[in-house]
Protein backbone atom coordinates (compact mmCIF):
# COMPACT_ATOMS: atom_id res chain seq x y z
CA UNK A 1 0.00 0.00 0.00
CA UNK A 2 0.99 3.33 -0.26
CA UNK A 3 -0.57 5.48 1.48
CA UNK A 4 -4.48 4.31 1.14
CA UNK A 5 -3.98 3.20 -1.76
CA UNK A 6 -3.30 -0.57 -3.03
CA UNK A 7 -0.60 -0.77 -5.34
CA UNK A 8 -0.78 -3.18 -8.24
CA UNK A 9 2.85 -3.26 -10.51
CA UNK A 10 0.94 -3.77 -13.88
CA UNK A 11 4.23 -5.30 -15.40
CA UNK A 12 6.66 -7.65 -13.24
CA UNK A 13 9.30 -9.29 -15.19
CA UNK A 14 11.96 -11.98 -13.85
CA UNK A 15 13.85 -12.12 -16.88
CA UNK A 16 16.16 -14.40 -18.02
CA UNK A 17 19.47 -12.37 -19.02
CA UNK A 18 21.76 -15.48 -19.11
CA UNK A 19 24.35 -15.44 -21.79
CA UNK A 20 22.85 -18.73 -22.87
CA UNK A 21 19.64 -17.34 -23.46
CA UNK A 22 20.01 -15.08 -26.10
CA UNK A 23 19.75 -16.36 -29.11
CA UNK A 24 22.44 -15.15 -32.02
CA UNK A 25 24.33 -11.47 -32.10
CA UNK A 26 21.28 -10.21 -32.41
CA UNK A 27 19.98 -11.46 -28.79
CA UNK A 28 23.23 -11.24 -27.33
CA UNK A 29 22.90 -6.93 -28.62
CA UNK A 30 19.11 -6.97 -26.82
CA UNK A 31 20.24 -8.70 -24.06
CA UNK A 32 23.10 -6.27 -23.22
CA UNK A 33 20.69 -3.02 -24.39
CA UNK A 34 18.56 -4.37 -21.66
CA UNK A 35 21.79 -3.55 -19.28
CA UNK A 36 22.18 -0.16 -21.06
CA UNK A 37 18.97 1.14 -20.10
CA UNK A 38 19.27 -0.62 -17.02
CA UNK A 39 21.99 1.65 -16.01
CA UNK A 40 21.04 4.71 -18.15
CA UNK A 41 17.54 4.72 -16.90
CA UNK A 42 18.21 4.08 -13.31
CA UNK A 43 19.81 6.63 -10.64
CA UNK A 44 23.44 5.31 -9.81
CA UNK A 45 22.55 4.18 -6.64
CA UNK A 46 19.86 1.52 -8.05
CA UNK A 47 22.03 0.12 -10.80
CA UNK A 48 23.54 -3.40 -10.46
CA UNK A 49 26.78 -4.43 -11.70
CA UNK A 50 26.23 -6.26 -15.24
CA UNK A 51 26.99 -9.55 -13.52
CA UNK A 52 24.69 -9.22 -10.82
CA UNK A 53 21.60 -7.79 -13.29
CA UNK A 54 22.17 -10.03 -16.53
CA UNK A 55 21.48 -13.27 -14.58
CA UNK A 56 18.05 -15.13 -14.82
CA UNK A 57 16.16 -13.94 -12.21
CA UNK A 58 14.55 -16.18 -10.17
CA UNK A 59 10.40 -16.29 -9.47
CA UNK A 60 11.19 -16.16 -5.76
CA UNK A 61 13.49 -12.78 -6.26
CA UNK A 62 10.89 -10.86 -8.64
CA UNK A 63 8.14 -11.98 -4.89
CA UNK A 64 11.16 -10.91 -2.25
CA UNK A 65 11.90 -7.62 -4.21
CA UNK A 66 8.51 -6.46 -4.59
CA UNK A 67 6.82 -7.65 -1.08
CA UNK A 68 9.98 -7.44 1.06
CA UNK A 69 11.59 -4.28 -0.48
CA UNK A 70 8.31 -2.18 -1.61
CA UNK A 71 4.87 -0.81 -1.44
CA UNK A 72 3.69 -2.90 -4.25
CA UNK A 73 0.85 -4.82 -3.10
CA UNK A 74 0.52 -6.92 -6.58
CA UNK A 75 2.46 -7.86 -9.63
CA UNK A 76 1.31 -8.72 -12.65
CA UNK A 77 3.40 -11.12 -14.68
CA UNK A 78 3.99 -11.66 -18.18
CA UNK A 79 4.99 -14.70 -20.14
CA UNK A 80 7.23 -13.10 -22.73
CA UNK A 81 7.45 -14.71 -26.06
CA UNK A 82 10.55 -13.33 -27.37
CA UNK A 83 11.08 -16.34 -29.40
CA UNK A 84 13.37 -15.47 -31.65
CA UNK A 85 15.96 -13.36 -29.44
CA UNK A 86 15.92 -15.63 -26.23
CA UNK A 87 15.67 -19.28 -25.79
CA UNK A 88 12.83 -18.84 -23.35
CA UNK A 89 10.79 -16.39 -24.37
CA UNK A 90 12.80 -14.10 -21.69
CA UNK A 91 10.08 -14.66 -19.39
CA UNK A 92 8.91 -17.96 -19.26
CA UNK A 93 6.04 -19.72 -18.38
CA UNK A 94 7.71 -22.10 -16.31
CA UNK A 95 7.95 -19.06 -14.10
CA UNK A 96 4.58 -17.63 -14.25
CA UNK A 97 3.30 -21.42 -12.92
CA UNK A 98 5.28 -20.91 -9.98
CA UNK A 99 4.58 -17.57 -9.04
CA UNK A 100 0.75 -18.41 -9.66
CA UNK A 101 0.94 -21.58 -7.69
CA UNK A 102 3.18 -20.21 -5.27
CA UNK A 103 1.38 -16.82 -4.47
CA UNK A 104 -1.49 -16.79 -6.47
CA UNK A 105 -2.44 -13.47 -3.42
CA UNK A 106 0.31 -11.70 -4.73
CA UNK A 107 0.70 -12.85 -8.37
CA UNK A 108 -1.70 -12.81 -11.54
CA UNK A 109 -0.18 -13.71 -14.74
CA UNK A 110 -0.88 -13.34 -18.45
CA UNK A 111 -0.10 -15.85 -21.22
CA UNK A 112 2.14 -15.00 -23.85
CA UNK A 113 1.78 -15.69 -27.45
CA UNK A 114 3.89 -15.06 -30.54
CA UNK A 115 1.09 -14.11 -33.41
CA UNK A 116 3.86 -14.56 -36.05
CA UNK A 117 3.04 -18.37 -35.73
CA UNK A 118 0.06 -18.15 -36.82
CA UNK A 119 -3.83 -18.22 -35.48
CA UNK A 120 -3.59 -21.79 -34.70
CA UNK A 121 -0.42 -21.92 -32.99
CA UNK A 122 -1.76 -18.79 -30.81
CA UNK A 123 -5.28 -20.58 -29.92
CA UNK A 124 -2.94 -23.60 -28.48
CA UNK A 125 -0.41 -21.85 -27.13
CA UNK A 126 -3.40 -20.23 -24.66
CA UNK A 127 -5.19 -23.80 -23.95
CA UNK A 128 -1.80 -25.25 -23.18
CA UNK A 129 -0.84 -22.22 -21.17
CA UNK A 130 -3.86 -22.13 -18.94
CA UNK A 131 -3.95 -25.63 -18.66
CA UNK A 132 -1.09 -24.64 -16.31
CA UNK A 133 -2.39 -21.19 -14.75
CA UNK A 134 -5.81 -21.31 -15.11
CA UNK A 135 -6.18 -18.04 -13.59
CA UNK A 136 -4.36 -16.28 -15.94
CA UNK A 137 -6.09 -13.19 -16.47
CA UNK A 138 -4.80 -11.75 -19.43
CA UNK A 139 -2.54 -12.41 -22.89
CA UNK A 140 0.61 -10.55 -24.12
CA UNK A 141 2.43 -10.18 -27.23
CA UNK A 142 5.17 -8.62 -29.05
CA UNK A 143 4.83 -7.18 -32.37
CA UNK A 144 7.45 -8.62 -34.34
CA UNK A 145 10.38 -11.40 -34.25
CA UNK A 146 13.14 -11.73 -36.26
CA UNK A 147 15.45 -13.76 -38.39
CA UNK A 148 13.62 -14.10 -40.23
CA UNK A 149 12.19 -10.61 -39.50
CA UNK A 150 8.33 -10.70 -39.37
CA UNK A 151 5.70 -8.63 -37.87
CA UNK A 152 1.73 -8.74 -38.11
CA UNK A 153 -1.10 -6.10 -37.18
CA UNK A 154 -2.73 -6.93 -33.84
CA UNK A 155 -6.27 -5.67 -35.78
CA UNK A 156 -5.98 -8.36 -38.83
CA UNK A 157 -9.29 -9.56 -38.58
CA UNK A 158 -8.25 -13.27 -40.14
CA UNK A 159 -4.90 -13.76 -37.77
CA UNK A 160 -6.22 -12.18 -34.61
CA UNK A 161 -9.63 -11.96 -34.19
CA UNK A 162 -10.27 -15.46 -33.79
CA UNK A 163 -7.47 -15.62 -30.58
CA UNK A 164 -9.50 -12.51 -29.12
CA UNK A 165 -12.32 -14.79 -29.64
CA UNK A 166 -11.09 -17.53 -27.88
CA UNK A 167 -9.20 -15.14 -25.18
CA UNK A 168 -12.67 -13.95 -24.25
CA UNK A 169 -14.40 -17.61 -24.34
CA UNK A 170 -11.35 -18.63 -21.46
CA UNK A 171 -12.36 -15.61 -19.31
CA UNK A 172 -8.98 -13.24 -20.38
CA UNK A 173 -10.12 -9.35 -19.67
CA UNK A 174 -7.57 -7.88 -21.38
CA UNK A 175 -4.69 -7.96 -24.00
CA UNK A 176 -0.71 -6.39 -23.85
CA UNK A 177 0.68 -5.50 -26.46
CA UNK A 178 4.48 -3.96 -26.38
CA UNK A 179 4.81 -0.87 -28.51
CA UNK A 180 6.83 2.20 -28.50
CA UNK A 181 10.28 0.81 -27.59
CA UNK A 182 11.83 -0.97 -30.61
CA UNK A 183 13.40 -4.52 -29.87
CA UNK A 184 16.93 -4.71 -31.53
CA UNK A 185 17.33 -2.67 -35.24
CA UNK A 186 13.92 -3.74 -36.72
CA UNK A 187 11.33 -1.63 -38.15
CA UNK A 188 9.85 1.19 -35.96
CA UNK A 189 6.04 0.52 -38.14
CA UNK A 190 4.75 -2.39 -35.88
CA UNK A 191 5.75 -0.44 -32.64
CA UNK A 192 2.70 2.45 -33.50
CA UNK A 193 -0.18 1.92 -31.48
CA UNK A 194 -2.76 2.31 -34.22
CA UNK A 195 -3.47 -1.76 -34.80
CA UNK A 196 -4.77 -1.80 -31.33
CA UNK A 197 -7.31 0.68 -31.88
CA UNK A 198 -8.77 -1.96 -34.81
CA UNK A 199 -8.91 -4.51 -32.18
CA UNK A 200 -10.20 -2.34 -29.63
CA UNK A 201 -13.45 -1.13 -32.05
CA UNK A 202 -13.96 -4.84 -32.87
CA UNK A 203 -13.61 -6.23 -29.55
CA UNK A 204 -15.52 -3.69 -27.08
CA UNK A 205 -15.58 -6.56 -24.21
CA UNK A 206 -11.98 -7.02 -24.51
CA UNK A 207 -9.42 -4.61 -22.97
CA UNK A 208 -6.11 -3.36 -24.73
CA UNK A 209 -3.39 -2.32 -22.64
CA UNK A 210 -0.31 -0.44 -24.66
CA UNK A 211 2.27 -1.41 -23.14
CA UNK A 212 5.34 1.42 -22.66
CA UNK A 213 2.90 4.20 -23.30
CA UNK A 214 4.51 7.60 -23.34
CA UNK A 215 7.97 6.20 -24.11
CA UNK A 216 7.11 6.79 -27.99
CA UNK A 217 3.95 8.19 -30.45
CA UNK A 218 2.49 9.44 -27.44
CA UNK A 219 -0.37 11.59 -29.33
CA UNK A 220 -1.47 8.52 -30.56
CA UNK A 221 -1.27 7.10 -27.30
CA UNK A 222 -3.16 10.01 -26.11
CA UNK A 223 -5.82 9.62 -29.02
CA UNK A 224 -6.25 6.06 -28.21
CA UNK A 225 -7.52 6.29 -24.78
CA UNK A 226 -9.38 9.07 -24.98
CA UNK A 227 -11.74 7.43 -27.65
CA UNK A 228 -12.00 3.67 -26.83
CA UNK A 229 -13.43 3.02 -22.99
CA UNK A 230 -11.29 0.07 -23.65
CA UNK A 231 -7.66 1.06 -24.16
CA UNK A 232 -5.34 1.34 -21.34
CA UNK A 233 -2.04 3.18 -20.87
CA UNK A 234 0.47 0.97 -19.44
CA UNK A 235 3.12 3.13 -18.01
CA UNK A 236 6.56 0.08 -17.82
CA UNK A 237 9.19 1.45 -18.17
CA UNK A 238 7.76 5.11 -18.95
CA UNK A 239 7.68 5.53 -14.66
CA UNK A 240 11.27 5.18 -14.94
CA UNK A 241 11.44 8.97 -16.21
CA UNK A 242 10.21 10.63 -13.14
CA UNK A 243 14.21 9.49 -12.30
CA UNK A 244 15.83 10.11 -15.68
CA UNK A 245 13.69 13.10 -16.91
CA UNK A 246 11.37 14.14 -14.22
CA UNK A 247 10.05 16.68 -16.77
CA UNK A 248 9.63 14.59 -19.57
CA UNK A 249 7.53 11.83 -17.34
CA UNK A 250 5.34 15.31 -16.26
CA UNK A 251 4.64 16.38 -19.99
CA UNK A 252 3.82 13.08 -20.89
CA UNK A 253 1.33 12.32 -17.95
CA UNK A 254 0.02 15.72 -18.52
CA UNK A 255 -1.00 14.67 -22.19
CA UNK A 256 -2.42 11.41 -21.22
CA UNK A 257 -3.93 12.89 -18.19
CA UNK A 258 -5.59 15.44 -21.05
CA UNK A 259 -7.01 13.26 -23.48
CA UNK A 260 -8.23 10.03 -21.30
CA UNK A 261 -8.20 10.92 -17.85
CA UNK A 262 -6.59 9.48 -14.81
CA UNK A 263 -8.96 5.95 -15.34
CA UNK A 264 -7.00 5.00 -17.98
CA UNK A 265 -3.44 4.94 -16.95
CA UNK A 266 -2.27 1.58 -15.37
CA UNK A 267 1.00 1.88 -12.90
CA UNK A 268 4.06 -0.63 -13.84
CA UNK A 269 7.85 0.06 -13.57
CA UNK A 270 9.37 -3.22 -15.10
CA UNK A 271 10.80 -4.72 -11.78
CA UNK A 272 13.47 -6.21 -11.92
CA UNK A 273 14.63 -3.57 -14.84
CA UNK A 274 14.50 -0.66 -12.30
CA UNK A 275 13.63 -1.06 -8.55
CA UNK A 276 10.11 -1.49 -7.61
CA UNK A 277 9.98 1.34 -4.82
CA UNK A 278 12.04 3.68 -6.72
CA UNK A 279 9.10 5.40 -9.13
CA UNK A 280 6.88 4.48 -6.28
CA UNK A 281 8.18 7.14 -3.86
CA UNK A 282 8.93 9.41 -6.67
CA UNK A 283 5.51 9.27 -7.81
CA UNK A 284 4.00 9.74 -4.41
CA UNK A 285 5.82 12.80 -4.46
CA UNK A 286 5.20 13.98 -8.10
CA UNK A 287 2.90 16.61 -8.85
CA UNK A 288 2.47 18.44 -12.32
CA UNK A 289 4.31 21.68 -12.51
CA UNK A 290 1.87 24.72 -13.06
CA UNK A 291 2.74 25.73 -16.18
CA UNK A 292 1.51 22.02 -17.40
CA UNK A 293 -1.51 22.81 -15.61
CA UNK A 294 -2.38 25.52 -17.09
CA UNK A 295 -1.58 24.49 -20.09
CA UNK A 296 -3.68 21.39 -20.37
CA UNK A 297 -6.41 23.17 -17.71
CA UNK A 298 -5.96 20.11 -15.66
CA UNK A 299 -6.24 20.04 -11.65
CA UNK A 300 -3.46 18.99 -9.82
CA UNK A 301 -3.00 15.34 -9.15
CA UNK A 302 -4.98 14.42 -6.23
CA UNK A 303 -4.65 11.50 -4.05
CA UNK A 304 -7.78 9.85 -6.02
CA UNK A 305 -6.46 10.16 -9.36
CA UNK A 306 -3.05 8.53 -7.61
CA UNK A 307 -5.03 5.48 -6.18
CA UNK A 308 -6.81 5.61 -9.21
CA UNK A 309 -3.24 4.91 -11.32
CA UNK A 310 -1.58 2.82 -8.92
CA UNK A 311 -3.63 -0.02 -8.24
CA UNK A 312 -7.66 1.02 -8.72
CA UNK A 313 -8.02 1.01 -13.09
CA UNK A 314 -6.45 -1.98 -13.19
CA UNK A 315 -8.23 -3.70 -10.68
CA UNK A 316 -11.33 -2.21 -12.53
CA UNK A 317 -10.11 -3.16 -15.51
CA UNK A 318 -9.50 -7.06 -14.28
CA UNK A 319 -12.24 -7.28 -12.31
CA UNK A 320 -10.37 -7.84 -9.01
CA UNK A 321 -12.09 -7.88 -5.70
CA UNK A 322 -9.60 -5.63 -3.64
CA UNK A 323 -11.48 -6.00 -0.76
CA UNK A 324 -11.10 -9.99 -1.43
CA UNK A 325 -7.42 -9.98 -1.76
CA UNK A 326 -6.16 -7.49 0.74
CA UNK A 327 -7.91 -10.15 3.11
CA UNK A 328 -5.81 -13.40 1.42
CA UNK A 329 -2.71 -11.05 1.86
CA UNK A 330 -2.99 -9.66 5.37
CA UNK A 331 -1.57 -12.63 6.74
CA UNK A 332 0.41 -14.50 4.38
CA UNK A 333 4.06 -14.95 4.65
CA UNK A 334 4.95 -11.60 2.95
CA UNK A 335 2.37 -9.76 5.74
CA UNK A 336 4.17 -12.17 7.98
CA UNK A 337 8.15 -11.47 7.31
CA UNK A 338 7.65 -7.24 6.84
CA UNK A 339 5.67 -7.65 10.55
CA UNK A 340 8.93 -9.22 11.60
CA UNK A 341 11.43 -6.76 9.89
CA UNK A 342 9.33 -3.92 11.32
CA UNK A 343 10.45 -1.86 8.48
CA UNK A 344 10.84 -2.43 4.33
CA UNK A 345 14.25 -4.22 3.44
CA UNK A 346 16.65 -2.11 1.35
CA UNK A 347 16.83 -1.71 -2.15
CA UNK A 348 17.76 -5.11 -3.79
CA UNK A 349 18.80 -6.81 -0.76
CA UNK A 350 17.09 -10.21 -2.06
CA UNK A 351 19.24 -9.10 -5.53
CA UNK A 352 22.18 -8.98 -3.69
CA UNK A 353 21.61 -12.10 -1.28
CA UNK A 354 21.23 -14.42 -3.93
CA UNK A 355 23.69 -13.08 -6.68
CA UNK A 356 26.58 -11.20 -5.00
CA UNK A 357 27.10 -13.74 -1.58
CA UNK A 358 29.61 -12.30 0.30
CA UNK A 359 29.95 -9.05 -1.03
CA UNK A 360 28.60 -6.47 0.97
CA UNK A 361 26.23 -3.69 -0.39
CA UNK B 1 31.26 34.22 -40.01
CA UNK B 2 33.91 32.21 -38.39
CA UNK B 3 35.66 29.13 -39.65
CA UNK B 4 32.98 27.17 -37.09
CA UNK B 5 30.14 28.78 -38.71
CA UNK B 6 30.72 27.48 -41.79
CA UNK B 7 31.06 24.14 -40.76
CA UNK B 8 28.24 24.41 -38.95
CA UNK B 9 26.39 25.67 -41.86
CA UNK B 10 28.01 22.81 -43.69
CA UNK B 11 27.21 20.21 -42.25
CA UNK B 12 23.76 21.25 -41.50
CA UNK B 13 23.26 21.57 -45.23
CA UNK B 14 24.68 18.02 -45.81
CA UNK B 15 22.15 16.41 -43.17
CA UNK B 16 19.25 18.74 -44.80
CA UNK B 17 18.21 14.84 -46.24
CA UNK B 18 18.69 12.39 -43.83
CA UNK B 19 15.59 11.58 -42.18
CA UNK B 20 15.05 10.60 -38.58
CA UNK B 21 13.23 6.89 -39.10
CA UNK B 22 10.86 7.40 -36.62
CA UNK B 23 9.45 10.96 -38.06
CA UNK B 24 9.02 9.08 -40.95
CA UNK B 25 7.35 5.98 -39.27
CA UNK B 26 5.45 9.02 -37.82
CA UNK B 27 4.41 10.28 -41.70
CA UNK B 28 5.93 13.45 -40.49
CA UNK B 29 10.01 13.54 -42.08
CA UNK B 30 11.88 15.64 -40.13
CA UNK B 31 15.84 15.54 -40.83
CA UNK B 32 18.53 15.25 -37.65
CA UNK B 33 18.65 19.03 -38.17
CA UNK B 34 15.00 19.42 -37.19
CA UNK B 35 14.67 17.40 -34.85
CA UNK B 36 17.50 18.74 -33.10
CA UNK B 37 19.80 15.79 -32.82
CA UNK B 38 23.03 17.77 -34.16
CA UNK B 39 24.83 18.27 -31.41
CA UNK B 40 27.97 19.76 -32.25
CA UNK B 41 30.94 20.02 -35.29
CA UNK B 42 34.40 20.06 -35.62
CA UNK B 43 36.54 19.89 -38.43
CA UNK B 44 40.59 19.28 -38.07
CA UNK B 45 41.99 21.51 -41.41
CA UNK B 46 45.01 19.49 -40.76
CA UNK B 47 44.01 16.01 -41.69
CA UNK B 48 40.68 16.66 -43.30
CA UNK B 49 38.65 14.87 -40.92
CA UNK B 50 35.00 16.18 -39.68
CA UNK B 51 33.75 15.07 -36.65
CA UNK B 52 30.19 15.48 -36.12
CA UNK B 53 28.53 14.63 -32.40
CA UNK B 54 24.69 13.05 -33.23
CA UNK B 55 21.61 12.70 -30.25
CA UNK B 56 19.42 10.19 -29.72
CA UNK B 57 15.80 10.82 -29.00
CA UNK B 58 15.71 8.55 -26.22
CA UNK B 59 18.43 6.01 -24.33
CA UNK B 60 17.12 2.83 -25.88
CA UNK B 61 16.98 4.17 -29.22
CA UNK B 62 18.91 1.39 -31.62
CA UNK B 63 18.51 3.57 -34.70
CA UNK B 64 21.30 5.87 -34.10
CA UNK B 65 23.52 2.87 -35.91
CA UNK B 66 21.13 3.37 -39.47
CA UNK B 67 20.90 7.57 -39.02
CA UNK B 68 24.45 7.58 -38.08
CA UNK B 69 25.77 5.84 -40.98
CA UNK B 70 23.66 7.92 -42.92
CA UNK B 71 25.07 10.52 -41.91
CA UNK B 72 28.56 9.43 -41.85
CA UNK B 73 27.84 8.59 -46.03
CA UNK B 74 26.96 12.09 -46.65
CA UNK B 75 29.62 13.99 -44.69
CA UNK B 76 31.96 12.33 -46.73
CA UNK B 77 30.80 13.90 -49.36
CA UNK B 78 31.45 17.28 -48.42
CA UNK B 79 34.29 19.39 -50.03
CA UNK B 80 37.44 19.25 -48.28
CA UNK B 81 36.61 16.19 -45.87
CA UNK B 82 38.95 13.67 -46.16
CA UNK B 83 37.56 11.33 -43.78
CA UNK B 84 34.11 12.06 -41.81
CA UNK B 85 33.54 10.51 -38.10
CA UNK B 86 29.89 10.53 -36.48
CA UNK B 87 30.27 9.81 -32.37
CA UNK B 88 27.27 9.57 -30.49
CA UNK B 89 26.48 12.65 -27.62
CA UNK B 90 25.02 10.90 -24.57
CA UNK B 91 25.21 14.56 -22.53
CA UNK B 92 21.78 15.44 -23.89
CA UNK B 93 18.31 14.31 -22.56
CA UNK B 94 16.17 14.92 -26.18
CA UNK B 95 13.53 16.77 -25.37
CA UNK B 96 10.57 18.45 -27.63
CA UNK B 97 12.24 21.72 -27.11
CA UNK B 98 15.34 20.29 -29.50
CA UNK B 99 13.17 20.63 -32.20
CA UNK B 100 13.96 23.31 -34.82
CA UNK B 101 11.03 25.88 -35.44
CA UNK B 102 10.18 24.42 -38.78
CA UNK B 103 10.41 20.47 -37.21
CA UNK B 104 7.93 21.72 -34.71
CA UNK B 105 6.03 22.97 -37.29
CA UNK B 106 5.87 19.97 -39.81
CA UNK B 107 4.90 17.61 -36.30
CA UNK B 108 2.42 19.88 -35.20
CA UNK B 109 0.79 20.10 -38.42
CA UNK B 110 1.03 16.14 -38.44
CA UNK B 111 -0.58 15.70 -34.88
CA UNK B 112 -3.79 18.65 -36.35
CA UNK B 113 -4.25 16.44 -39.25
CA UNK B 114 -4.67 13.24 -36.89
CA UNK B 115 -7.19 15.30 -34.49
CA UNK B 116 -9.29 16.38 -37.19
CA UNK B 117 -9.16 13.30 -39.27
CA UNK B 118 -9.90 11.04 -35.96
CA UNK B 119 -12.10 13.61 -34.25
CA UNK B 120 -11.08 12.91 -31.42
CA UNK B 121 -12.22 14.63 -28.19
CA UNK B 122 -10.72 14.44 -24.86
CA UNK B 123 -11.83 11.59 -23.02
CA UNK B 124 -14.75 11.20 -25.03
CA UNK B 125 -14.44 7.50 -23.86
CA UNK B 126 -16.86 9.09 -21.43
CA UNK B 127 -19.56 10.38 -23.64
CA UNK B 128 -23.52 8.04 -23.93
CA UNK B 129 -22.81 5.96 -26.83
Amino acid sequence: MLGNAFVVNAVGHAYNLSRENARGPIGAMVRDGFYGIHAHFNPPEVVLPPEVFQVDQSAELLARTHFLESDVDLVVYHTLRLDSLFDDGLCSHAKAVELATRWPQRFLTYVGIDPTLGTERCLADLEQQLAEVPDAIGVKMYPDQIEPYRTFRADDPELMFPVYERAQQLGLRTVAVHKALPNGPVPLAPYRIDDVEGAAMAFPGLNFEIVHAGMAFVPETAYAIARFPNVYANLEITTLLLSKAPRLFAEVLAELLFWGGPQKLLWSDGALFTHPQLALGRFRDFQLPGDLLEKYQLPPLSDADRALVLGGNFARMAGLDLEALRAEQADDEWAQQRAERGAMDAPWTAFRAEHLAGVPA
Amino acid sequence: MTADDDWTERVAGALADVCDPCSLAAGAPLSLVDMGLVRGSRFDAATGTLEVRLGVTGAGCTFFGAYSAAAQSALSRLPGVRRAEVVLDTETVWHASHLTEAGARTLAQRRERTVLLSQVRPRMWQEPA
